[in-house]
């Protein structure tokens, strides 16, 4: 029986193992990449997001209910503490919704940002243990977070039914664009910060603080007309900034489209996407010493 | 004729101690900061003084089906060198290549999370391990059965004992079919029963099913049961290379601390008339080998060197020693009138050397005292004088280390059913 198994998936194998050969030499070049290598490992990232998924609402008593839970409850804070009390303006958007749509990209945005900067931390164990292509770390631990899209989605669309709001197909067609690119955003600076956070554990603390700051730099609770003159430049350089700022204009017309600053949005977002990652690359051959 | 499957030429690793050693922090690279930025102005070149080769020159290559042991002392290198191999950590120079599918185990339970259940660490671990999903699936039952896991494979793993832990990480270990697999010293966990099932599984891997086998430990037992041949590493450097039995007599000779070695010149309570004295006694293997430890079931020599204090030859001498556990316990003792060998006539100076065949004696340390009589009056007695290291090996020559604690002997004999 094991004899019979062994050698069927032998023969499943054969022929890329004849051309099979590793070489491992001294660093390699940052953008030499082995794509088969990565593609090969694709089971891998599926179990790796898996776990990181698995394990985050284990032996907790609400479990996935918390997923819907979070984004709820911070809505009903912030909208009794901002929108009752501070009377935060909101370009005459419901403040409830106003907020969810902040949060639901910020919140997006600093969750896959803080698990992708702790990656490699968090994964150090078998990154000292077993080779993989290193950059599944901070990839997988992104991933994870898009399973939590969905419920806020889902409510995202009740609230919208709830206050008659009409759905256009551009908004539709937009928000998985804005999302991606929260992703790619978000994904570049952790591969930016992970290879730093392993070498200086530093990053963990200035990290909350840091994703604190940014917060209040960005439209979350506000509404980025607040910005007057300078919104377009901040629009830019901030994506999540931008990506709240579509959204929003693009459910309630508020706004018309301003296509040069999103276009230079997704460039800058780019930019750091990969900025982050010819950084990780660079470290690769250095950080599994320091971790 | 069989294809070479890895090759390492001049492979080396260098550690900068200043910055790997210790925990760096922001702080201090802001603070080293104007200096460093400052030597580079200078082009003062970095200080060597921190520079440690953990790795130098290496080169092996490593045929198809063999298994290839890596021995040496603690911080000989072999960790780095598995490291590089399982491509965890870059060479500094040099380069390998492996043709094949490659599984480096060297940990049991890689990637195991506890919160997860045996199940779904079956999956997690057998794809770090490098497994795909569909092999998994296929192996998954098989796995479970090798472990005994049983109905708790749906419990999550911090719930297991540390047994079922380890069965259960071993068995998806055994079910990886790589061509080379690169393990270290996984074996040495669990209880005996584990560590003689886990070993008898590799030696199957290696010699029924020709894998090409890298396997690096501390255990000479395991080493020589499952290599073919060795290389020994030595600060960094690669100092021998052949076969195993060969490289691990060399390794257990060369690295004897001078105090581990039987001193028989110390024993101030020996008694007899002194007409022969035992000045010295070592232990050695079949090649005449010095050995500190000699192994159960292997072939080793006592020799016993003396001298006469006159200088005058002595007639009908007599030499015999025995053999008592830990606790003074005699298990057996041996005069060289037993087999009719007394010496006639003995020389000025010499050296008595018993040969044992197979070394009944189990994984322990004993007590050794020695007599010399020359025309039955004593010479030289010298009771409980040195102590005596044996360490498990393969007795019963199955090519399994026997480990049994309950006795310290062994016999030969054979097993027949009878009705």
């Amino acid at each position: 029986m094991n004899k019979a198994i062994i050698s069927e998936s032998n023969n499943g194998y054969n022929g890329e193992l004849m051309d099979r050969k590793i070489v491992i030499t001294p660093s390699k070049k940052p953008l030499d990449i082995n794509w088969h290598e990565v593609f090969e490992a694709r089971d891998l990232l599926y179990f790796l997001t898996w776990r990181d998924i698995k394990i985050r609402y284990k032996q907790t008593l609400l479990g996935v209910a918390w997923i819907i839970l979070q984004p709820l409850v911070s809505m009903v804070v912030f909208t009794i503490i901002f929108g009752n009390f501070a009377k935060m303006p909101s370009d005459n958007i419901p403040y409830p919704i106003f907020v969810f749509i902040g949060l639901l990209f910020w919140n997006f945005f600093s969750s896959t940002l803080t698990s992708s900067s702790n990656s490699l931390v968090s994964n150090e164990n078998i990154l000292k243990k077993v080779y993989f292509p290193k950059m599944l770390a901070p990839i997988s631990s992104t991933l994870a977070h898009i399973v939590d899209l969905a419920p806020t989605l889902l409510i995202l669309f009740g609230l919208l039914l709830f206050y008659e709001v009409k759905i256009t197909l551009s908004i539709v067609l937009l928000t998985p664009i804005l999302l991606l690119m929260m992703f790619v955003f978000s994904l570049g600076i952790g591969f930016f910060l992970s290879p730093i956070n392993a070498k200086f554990r530093d990053v963990r603390y200035i990290l909350p603080f840091f994703i604190q700051l940014m917060m209040f730099a960005t439209p979350v609770i506000y509404p980025s007309s607040m910005f007057g003159g300078t919104s377009q430049i901040i629009r830019v350089f901030n994506p999540v900034a931008e990506a709240i700022e579509v959204s929003r204009s693009g459910f309630f017309g508020t706004r018309p489209m301003d296509w040069p600053v999103f276009f230079a949005s997704i460039l800058f977002t780019i930019f750091v996407f990969f900025v982050g990652f010819y950084y990780f690359r660079k470290q690769e051959d250095t950080f599994i010493d320091i971790l | 004729m069989s294809e070479t499957i890895i090759k390492a030429s001049r492979v080396g690793k260098l550690y900068n101690l200043e910055q790997g050693g210790k925990y760096y922090n922001l702080r201090d690279l802001i603070a080293d900061s104007p200096k460093n930025v400052l030597n580079k102005y200078l082009k003062k070149k970095k200080s060597k003084k921190g520079n440690f080769w953990a790795l130098k020159n290496v080169s092996f290559e490593v045929k198809k089906g063999e298994v290839l042991g890596v021995i040496g002392r603690n911080g000989a290198g072999k960790s780095t060198l598995l490291k590089i191999l399982a491509r965890i950590v870059p060479p500094t120079t040099g380069k390998i290549s492996i043709k094949g599918r490659v599984a480096s185990i060297l940990e049991v339970g890689t990637g195991f999370h506890t919160e997860l259940t045996g199940r779904e660490n079956v999956f997690l671990s057998g794809a770090i391990l490098g497994m795909r999903k569909e092999e998994i699936k296929r192996k998954f039952d098989e796995i479970v059965k090798f472990s005994d896991i049983g109905k708790f494979i749906d419990m999550p793993v911090k719930r297991y004992s540390s047994g079922m832990h380890v069965r259960l990480a071993f068995s998806i270990v055994v079910h990886l079919d790589p061509e080379v697999l690169i393990i270290d010293e996984v074996l040495a966990v669990g209880d005996i029963a584990f560590q003689r099932k886990s070993l008898k599984k590799m030696h199957s891997l290696a010699k029924d099913e020709g894998r090409t086998v890298l396997f690096v430990s501390h255990s000479m037992t395991a080493v020589d049961s499952l290599c073919d041949r060795v290389i020994l590493l030595e600060e960094g450097r690669l100092v021998a290379e052949g076969k195993t039995r060969k490289v691990i007599s060399e390794y257990m000779s060369d690295y004897v601390p001078e105090d581990e070695m039987p001193q028989i010149g110390k024993v101030k309570s020996r008694s007899g008339s002194g007409k022969v004295r035992l000045i010295d006694f070592w232990m050695e293997d079949e090649n005449k080998k010095r050995i500190s430890t000699a192994m159960t079931g292997g072939q080793c020599r006592f020799v016993f060197k003396f001298l006469c204090p006159n200088g005058k030859p002595q007639k009908d001498v007599d030499f015999g020693f025995g053999i008592a556990n830990d606790v003074g316990q005699p298990l057996f003792l041996h005069y060289s009138t037993y087999t009719e060998q007394e010496l006639g006539k003995c020389p000025v100076k010499g050296k008595f050397v018993f040969s044992f065949d197979k070394l009944p004696l189990a994984k322990g340390v004993y007590k050794m005292g020695m007599r010399v009589t020359v025309k039955g009056e004593e010479a030289d007695v010298l009771p409980g004088a040195v102590n005596i290291k044996v360490d498990n090996g393969d007795f019963y020559k199955t090519g399994l280390i026997m480990d049994q604690s309950h006795s310290p002997m062994y016999v030969d004999g054979s097993w027949k059913f009878e009705k």
